[in-house]
């Protein structure tokens, strides 16, 4: 087997948003990047529902309408005894169309000289006797062969083996994730095409919730989220159908399209670097532990990556220490939100139908037919908290 | 009585690679269109099983 058969001065695999935009941000730069893609199609299979707040797309980058499904303006959370909390936010975010999201990206790394190869599996890492990791292995239609690089960005998404092969352990206990199941629709009745629909019930969601998140015309993904640590036996799958059935009754639309997959929870900053491996994404488990979004945490971690990829490779002379820039950056700009999250999830695992119903009638007398135009999450799960305190004692034995 | 093997419903299976991420002993593999089941690997813990969104893991 050839050693390379070209090198490079990074290689990105994984093709999702933290791939995509690792790759522009090096390849910008004018490094020499190779981006790898196990799938044939970009974007498929989707395992996502598609929404992302305002500033998690612009923030990341300059935002193509083409890429966008849905504007969302109203957020309404059900609570098991009919209490709503409406949200009213002219500037709440997207549903985006992830297939076309995810090709935009690809497109604008490759016009700036990245190579792509789909169709293509990285089946493990090569490393030299000082433990620096020196290309990666490939597999395309049984062609073996090694992309020799400087920096690895791994943006494998859940799956991750990438950042296993580099020696991080990111094992994924069952307490420590959400197992979610999601289809796509036509035919929605009832649709408001600006507002996202959340139901949280304890029978519906065990830890979770269920979404309706509108597509345009009369398109929605309809989807559950549930934590088997307290589901117990229960499946996404077969609840999601449980779930149409309540929210839709009889006249239940037809299903286009089936998607499922896993939501890990955040675990801090451990999995984000190993020698000169920068993980990102779902592959350090970079997500949102209340709300499971990681659209926007998969492209501020790529990017900062990229960013600092490119000063490892421009001024560090191969520094290795320079690398730990990238978890450094990322924890001060999200650390402290991610962190409370995950207290509020610990939390949340425990909360009874009766709490759902206190805290969301509560929040919602403060909410309700008010515009905001700035939500601090963070502030929200506060107000929560102060309308019942009792639910503080639940987070007493929560270590983090 | 044989003795019980982690069993994969390929039909069921939707590729979404929850499974690999909560088997600790490499026993689950996703390669672009299919998942590959390692069974020398499998312990049998469970895990899987408990994670997959859509009963296509089982042990029997
Ligand atoms: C049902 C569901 C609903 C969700 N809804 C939302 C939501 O509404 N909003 C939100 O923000 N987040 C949501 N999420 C989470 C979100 O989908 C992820 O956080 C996001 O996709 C992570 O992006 P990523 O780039 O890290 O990984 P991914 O998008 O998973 O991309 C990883 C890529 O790597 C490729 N790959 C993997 N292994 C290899 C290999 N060995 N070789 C080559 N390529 C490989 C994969 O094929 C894939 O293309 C949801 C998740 C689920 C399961
Ligand atoms: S968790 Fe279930 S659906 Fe997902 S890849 Fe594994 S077996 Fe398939
Ligand atoms: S049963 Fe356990 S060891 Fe076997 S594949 Fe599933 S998670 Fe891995």
């Amino acid at each position: 087997m050839p050693v390379s058969d070209r090198d490079y001065d990074v290689v990105i695999v994984g093709a999702g948003p933290a791939g995509g935009l690792a790759a522009i941000t090096t390849a910008r730069a004018g490094l020499r990047t190779l981006l790898v893609e196990k799938h044939a199609v970009i974007g498929e299979p989707l395992c996502c529902a598609e929404g992302i707040s305002l500033c998690g797309l612009n923030d990341n980058i300059p935002v193509d309408r083409r890429w966008i499904d849905a504007d969302i303006e109203r957020c309404v959370l059900y609570s098991p005894g009919g209490r709503q909390l409406r949200l009213h936010h002219p500037d709440a975010g997207y549903v985006l169309s992830r297939r076309r999201f995810e090709q935009g990206l690809v497109d604008i790394a490759a016009a700036h000289g990245c190579d792509v190869v789909t169709n293509t599996e990285a089946t493990g890492l090569v490393a030299d006797d000082g433990g620096r990791f020196r290309g990666v292995r490939l597999q395309e239609n049984g062609r073996a062969y090694i992309a020799g690089c400087a920096v690895i960005i791994a943006a494998d998404g859940i799956e991750s083996m990438v950042a296993r092969w580099a020696g991080l352990d990111t094992l994924l206990p069952t307490d420590r994730l959400d197992s979610a199941a999601q289809f796509l629709f036509s035919g929605v009745p009832d649709l408001d095409p600006t507002r996202m629909e959340f139901y949280f019930d304890t029978e519906i969601a065990p830890g979770g919730y269920a979404w309706v998140f509108p597509k345009g015309e009369d398109l929605a993904n309809v989807g559950i989220a549930l934590a088997p640590a307290v589901a117990g036996s229960r499946k996404a799958m077969p609840m999601l159908r449980e779930f149409m059935k309540r929210r839709f009754g009889a006249a239940a639309p037809t299903p286009l399209k089936r998607t499922v997959g896993g939501i890990p929870e955040f675990c801090g900053r451990k999995f984000m670097l190993k020698q000169n491996v920068l993980v990102t994404g779902d592959a350090a488990r970079l997500l949102d532990s209340i709300t499971g979004a990681g659209i926007a945490n998969a492209l501020w971690s790529g990017r900062l990556a990229g960013e600092t990829a490119v000063e490892f490779l421009r001024d560090g002379r191969g520094d290795l220490s320079i690398l730990k820039r990238y978890p450094e950056r990322w924890m001060a700009a999200r650390g402290r939100q991610m962190r409370y999250f995950l207290w509020a999830r610990q939390i949340f695992l425990r909360m009874s139908n009766a709490d759902l119903d206190a805290v969301i009638a509560a929040t919602g007398a403060l909410y309700n037919d008010q515009t905001v135009t700035a939500i601090d999450p963070i502030d929200v799960i506060k107000k929560a908290l102060r309308a019942r305190p009792s639910l503080l004692r639940l987070a007493r034995h929560v270590v983090w | 009585m044989p003795a019980k093997e982690l069993q994969l419903d390929q039909a069921a299976c939707a590729e979404c690679g929850l499974c690999v991420a909560v088997c600790g002993y490499d026993a689950l593999v996703l390669h672009a269109t299919e998942l590959e089941v390692i069974q020398s690997e499998c312990v049998l813990c469970d895990a899987c099983v408990i994670a997959c969104p859509t009963e296509a893991l089982t042990i029997e």
